[in-house]
């Protein structure tokens, strides 16, 4: 009748408590991670876009600049323009203006620009990255020996 | 003896029981809290997705049509005047034609900062007239292929 007693639940209630608790614990810190981490990319986009349009921005308000000195100068050969410089080279279709506006430190916008005399056309508008990179040519494979 | 064994164990039981509850009470609550806390953190993040979204939309229109912001209009509503587009967004952000249901309110207003170039400001805020999102942008005026 003793032993009846002795076994009779002790224990058991604290048990499934620890497991409830550690359960509830280990979501609730995923839930946080999870919403951190959607929190800390979404920063990250927002930011992106920003910095792309304010890129954006800077060319293309360089690229009227640079019609408007064209305009006024069309033996102009290099032009400045708040820290962006801008290459110009003459073919047989007009004037062509290169640059590059800065997005981060990894990016940048390139722009190429075809002038000619009553208008002028974008030839290219491209994010491009700035970080130099080499291919892994290295294959460790088994050769046999 | 059996019954002083029996109403010991009962106590003991007892005590463990309410022990386990308050514990997991006490853990319940902290864990509450984190889950709206992350709630709330991962709604602030939907709503800066959704406007960044809507601002890129605006964006390229604005660049598309060139600065018209009866074009823009067109595309995607909302009331304009002279240099300034108005467009209340539910919480879903679905557009709405009445202001008092709207949550959102973006606004693209217009500047001409430099010569032949038009500078939009898009800003979304919300009911609160709290900045959400904001994006700067500048389309050509003139001709261009």
């Amino acid at each position: 009748m003793n032993k009846k007693f002795h076994s009779s639940g002790l224990g058991v209630v604290t048990l499934v408590m620890i497991f409830a608790v550690l359960a509830l614990t280990v979501f609730a810190l995923l839930t946080l991670n999870t919403a951190r981490a959607e929190q800390a990319l979404a920063e990250k986009t927002a930011l992106a876009v920003q910095n792309y349009y304010n890129a954006d921005s800077k060319a293309t308000i360089l690229c009227a600049t640079l019609q408007q000195e064209l305009h006024d100068n069309p033996i102009l050969h290099t032009f400045t323009w708040k820290d962006i410089e801008v290459q110009l080279t003459r073919d047989k279709r007009g004037i062509v203006g290169n640059y590059s506006c800065p997005v981060d430190s990894n990016q940048a916008l390139a722009v190429r620009i075809l002038f000619t005399t009553d208008h002028y056309r974008i030839e290219k508008w491209r994010v491009e990255n700035n970080l130099s990179w080499e291919n892994d040519q290295h294959l460790p494979v088994w050769i046999g020996e | 003896m059996k019954n002083i064994s029996r109403s010991s164990v009962s106590g003991i039981f007892l005590i463990e029981m309410l022990f386990s509850i308050l514990i997991f009470a006490i853990i319940a609550t902290i864990c509450a809290k984190i889950f709206v806390g992350s709630y709330f953190i991962a709604a602030d993040s939907a709503k800066l997705n959704s406007a960044v979204v809507l601002a890129e939309n605006y964006a390229e229109c604005f660049k598309a049509q060139e600065g018209s912001l009866a074009g823009v209009s067109d595309i995607l509503g909302g009331k304009y005047t002279m240099n300034a587009l108005e467009n209340g967004y539910n919480e879903k952000w679905l557009p709405v034609t009445d202001a008092q249901q709207a949550k959102y309110l973006l606004e693209l207003t217009i500047t001409t900062e430099y010569p032949d170039c038009l500078c939009g400001n898009v800003a979304i805020k919300d009911n609160n007239d709290q900045l959400v999102y904001q994006l700067k942008v500048t389309t050509l005026e003139g001709d261009h292929e």
